[in-house]
């Protein structure tokens, strides 16, 4: 297998489409804090005050964090544009060459999820640490003074939006594998990627807002299931200085490691039964 | 005999469309395996159920004398090398790129071995070329996927319509590049091909396959002898015939017609005739035949010439 990682990480550096998602990267890098900056000069103006509770809230951090989210930037769009360079194994029919030289398609598989998950959480990686280097001289890092205990937070955050990598990684080799045409990994990426986050965001936005009235409490709770069954959950909450609890930290493993086992066994079911053109 | 390819009743269904009916093929090592049928006739499926790219829906096929279904099949298939279809190239990277992505997947050193190969298929000013494989001619790209199957060392090449898209020097190059791959490097072939006056310059043996099943298999020397040119002459004394050419014909057979005789095989037709004239038996009726392989696949798959 160590020969296909190989030659799947070539052929991806190979692509344009490299080029574009490392463009994109720095664009979006360089954007957030500039459209940040222009927020807070547009609030000094208009409103003093404004702009001193908005300090409170926008952070480097919250900056960094942000390059991960799936919902928006590139954390939406360089999951499908990887998708596609490996799709385009399939509609090439270069796959088959894999195939022929006797390699099996489990291999082929795992190959493609190792290799899509590790350039895909590599480049959000780089465009967040490059979005937290360029946002650093204009914003605080956080709102209180930087402590060892951050340090580790970040680390352990880190680790929470990895495993959400590896299912997004998963997901497009799924796709990829089981799809009939870019058509339907594009739309079914869409729906389910960027579906789900934003119904993770939307979640934990209406249990804010219903958990003040405790008549409502277990319409909360049916909501709070919802959400840590939402393996984009993490991503949303993730990095935002709340302290996780045992549960949260369950969840935020579980979840996604499941989800992720659940869509690599089912993609290699059925890739080791279908048929290639 | 040593089998390279044996399929049993190999049935292949797409939906509820029978591709592939009940075939049986075998090939020996050293052949060169010319594969005829029409347009859809399972061509294609049988070299995609041999290359592990479909899944039979019943029968069985061995390769290298591993049977289809056991673990031992992968490492079988590192002996073949097949183009099935077009071929299969990054149309975004050079020639030399796509060889060496193909040396990664096959986990062989690259640098003298791209060059041999891209010499070897007549692409071997391409060797420092930028130009992407997508811009290439189809003749271009066929001789690339040639090359990519040829980096592995095969034992078994499979071409699917390996001529499609070339020029007549590029036929004719690929020709000569399959008979010497055969002769030197003792590579056996499958090759699947419409245009039977090629195919009939290569093949050492033919597989005819119609409606999914192979309905003939014949080697080169049976067919020759099956497309021998046969000379009819009708007489009246008929019985007269076989006793005056007895002997007086090599390598040619004489059988009985209706009335007269058949001569089955190259002959000098002035002086068989003055012969029978000198004998003073009267002649009725003289028929040459000759058949072309395009009228003996026809008359095997029983379709008609147009």
């Amino acid at each position: 297998m160590t020969r296909l990682i190989k030659s799947d990480f070539r052929k991806f550096f190979q692509d344009k489409l490299f080029i574009v998602v490392c463009i994109l990267a720095v664009v979006f890098a360089v954007i957030t804090p500039l459209l940040y900056l222009m927020l807070f000069s547009v609030a000094d103006e208009v409103d003093p005050m404004t702009q001193e509770l908005l300090s409170g809230y926008v952070t480097a951090k919250g900056q960094f964090f942000g390059g991960f989210s799936f919902g928006n930037n590139l954390g939406l769009i360089a999951p499908l544009l990887i998708g596609i360079v490996f799709f385009k194994d399939f509609s090439y029919g270069t796959i088959r060459n894999k195939i022929i030289s006797g390699h099996s398609r489990r291999s082929i598989f795992l190959s493609i999820f190792i290799v899509c998950t590790t350039v895909l959480f590599a480049i959000v990686l780089a465009h967040s640490l490059l979005t937290l280097g360029i946002s650093l001289p204009f914003f605080d890092y956080q709102s209180t003074p930087f402590a060892m205990h951050d340090f580790w937070y970040l680390l352990e955050s880190l680790l929470f939006e990895f495993l959400v990598y590896i299912f997004v990684g998963a997901f497009v080799s799924w796709l990829c594998a089981t799809m009939k045409n870019l058509g339907m990994v594009i739309v079914m990426y869409i729906a389910v990627v960027f579906g789900l986050s934003m119904i993770a965001g939307i979640l934990q936005g209406i249990t804010m807002v219903l958990s003040v009235e405790p008549s409502l409490a277990k319409v909360v709770d049916v909501i709070d299931v919802l959400q840590r069954i939402n393996v984009f959950n993490s991503s949303a909450t993730i990095g935002m200085g709340t302290e996780y609890t045992t549960k949260d930290v369950l969840y935020y493993v579980l979840t996604p490691v499941l989800c992720s086992a659940a869509l690599i066994g089912h993609g290699m079911w059925k890739f080791e039964r279908k048929d290639l053109k | 005999m040593d089998y390279i390819l044996k399929t049993f009743g190999l049935v292949k269904k797409y939906k509820k469309q029978l591709a592939v009916n009940e075939a049986d093929m075998t090939i020996c090592r050293g052949d060169i395996y010319g594969f005829v049928g029409e347009n859809g006739s399972g061509k294609t499926t049988i070299i995609r159920l041999i290359t592990g790219l479909v899944f039979p829906d019943s029968g069985r096929f061995e390769l290298f004398g591993v049977p289809h279904d056991s673990i031992g099949i992968q490492t079988a298939r590192r002996k073949v090398g097949a183009v099935v279809e077009s071929p299969s190239i990054y149309p975004n990277m050079s020639a030399y790129d796509n060889l060496k992505m193909q040396c990664m997947i096959l986990g062989i050193p690259a640098d003298n071995k791209i060059s041999e190969t891209l010499n070897e298929v007549g692409l071997g000013y391409l060797l420092k070329d930028k130009k992407q494989a997508g811009d290439f001619s189809l003749g271009m790209r066929q001789r690339l996927g040639i090359a990519m199957t040829l980096l592995g060392d095969p034992e078994f090449l499979i071409l699917d319509e390996p001529m499609n898209g070339l020029d007549p020097a590029g036929i004719v190059e690929i020709r000569e590049l399959i008979l010497k791959l055969n002769r030197e490097r003792k590579i056996t072939f499958l090759i699947s091909s419409h245009i039977l006056s090629e195919l009939s310059l290569v093949a050492t043996k033919y597989g005819i396959i119609s409606r999914g099943h192979i309905i003939k298999e014949i080697t080169a020397a049976q067919l020759q002898v099956e497309l021998a040119k046969t000379t009819d002459i009708t007489v009246e004394q008929p019985e007269r015939l076989i006793s005056l050419f007895d002997g007086l014909l090599p390598e040619t057979s004489i059988s009985y017609i209706l009335g007269g005789i058949r001569i089955t095989g190259e002959i000098d037709l002035n002086t068989v005739l003055s012969t029978i004239i000198k004998e003073e038996i009267r002649i009725i009726s003289v028929n040459c035949h000759e058949s072309s392989f395009e009228d003996y696949y026809l008359k095997t798959i029983g379709g008609k010439r147009s």
